[in-house]
């Protein structure tokens, strides 16, 4: 795998095709699901040109934000989250499959809105199939 | 032990819950009957210790730990459950086992091996931060140490998981609490303030996380900018930090 000839030998190794890959995540709609998805992000971001710092906060943020689109799950349905790394940024979305137009996400403002503001580069509440998600851009250390 | 029963502990190892057992217990709290069932479960107790070596801890220590676990199975067992001895003290002495790994700030679940190499991404942190003039990358930390960027990301989960009292707890004197060094009003008071109404768990936090909370989110210092603010590891910020949010957060739902 390889991003270019423009990067140093570091990323060359083990990095993902930034432009073929995103990591496509199902988990259960529940708390317990956020130790994996921190361990999930760490491992993908761990391959790109993110620092060490950007990329442990983005865990937190990560956290904040699946915690804010669970408060509305409902029963048996399953946390979603895509990964999708690119040369100058990885983007996360995070939703709640089947959660539906009703299901609402807390407005900005809120403690997990200053975390998720404070440590991603970029965030945005979005829609995914009619469910309300989460957005969140760290930046590269090339972008 | 005052009274010698390890003539029969050889045997007792094979089938420890026998009726020899039984009689012991039925003699309880007698001293004799005490030391002979700890003395005829001894090599049970090193058995359950022996499970819980190579992760950082010398064996005689656990050995130790697992008769502190043993005496306290001895004392505390009540045959009238329905339950044999050797169950209720495996249970027990895991339990003190446990128990001492979490003291000694490693969570269980992190081996020996990540442990390691997150006190080695501690310990060249600072370095390559400063030569690179920003935090390194994941890829270009594990170059540095020789490792795969997978490992770091582990290392990575495996610093949550230590209690924060180790790695670099403030070196002895030259540590002041960083409300110490403030000189008059505390800055992150403001931060009191501000997060008071989305947030009230805010005001029960120590003046140190505290402050890590207002230098990340009301000054935006990075993690190490905050770390040599208040004289603790990058490593150390994050655990503050993921800890402190954590805690908000079960507080604001609770």
């Amino acid at each position: 795998m390889s991003v270019g000839p423009q990067v140093g030998d570091q990323y060359r190794k083990e990095t993902v095709d930034p432009h073929e890959t995103t990591v496509n995540l199902g988990l259960p709609a529940d708390p317990g699901s956020i130790g994996v998805l921190r361990a999930v992000v760490a491992s993908v971001a761990s391959r790109m040109a993110l620092t060490y710092e950007g990329v442990d906060d983005l865990r937190i943020a990560a956290a904040e934000a699946a915690a804010l689109v669970l408060s509305s799950a409902p029963e048996g349905s399953q946390l979603c989250v895509d990964l999708l790394p690119s040369d100058e940024e990885l983007r996360l979305t995070i939703w709640v499959e089947g959660a539906g137009g009703s299901a609402t996400i807390e407005e900005r403002g809120s403690l997990a809105w200053r975390v998720i503001e404070g440590l991603t580069d970029d965030s945005a509440v979005t829609d995914v199939h009619g469910s309300p998600a989460i957005e969140l851009r760290l930046r590269t250390i090339r972008a | 032990m005052e009274h010698g029963a390890t003539g029969e502990a050889g045997a007792a190892r094979t089938q420890p819950d026998d009726d020899r057992v039984e009689a012991l217990f039925g003699l309880l709290p007698d001293a004799a009957a005490r030391d002979e069932i700890a003395t005829r479960f001894a090599s049970f107790a090193e058995y359950l210790a022996r499970r819980f070596a190579g992760r950082g801890e010398p064996v005689e220590d656990l050995n130790q730990v697992a008769m502190i676990g043993l005496l306290k199975a001895i004392d505390r067992f009540d045959d009238d459950r329905g339950v044999q001895f050797s169950t209720y003290a495996a249970a027990t002495i895991i339990g003190e086992l446990k128990r001492h790994f979490r003291d000694k700030g490693w969570s269980l679940r992190v081996p020996r091996r990540l442990q390691e190499l997150a006190v080695r991404v501690n310990r060249e942190m600072p370095e390559l931060t400063q030569k690179l003039g920003r935090s390194p990358t994941i890829p270009e930390l594990a170059d540095h140490l020789a490792v795969s960027t997978e490992d770091i990301a582990e290392a990575m989960d495996a610093v949550q998981a230590y209690s924060t009292a180790s790695i670099d707890t403030p070196a002895g004197d030259d540590a002041t609490a960083p409300i110490d060094s403030l000189g008059g009003a505390d800055p992150s008071l403001e931060l009191l303030e501000e997060w008071s109404t989305i947030a009230p768990a805010v005001a029960e936090l120590s003046p140190r996380d505290r402050r890590v909370l207002y230098l990340r989110f009301f000054r935006g210092l990075t993690q190490s900018e905050i770390a040599e603010d208040i004289g603790v590891s990058q490593m150390h910020v994050s655990r503050i930090l993921t800890q402190t949010l954590e805690k908000l957060r079960r507080a604001a739902t609770a």
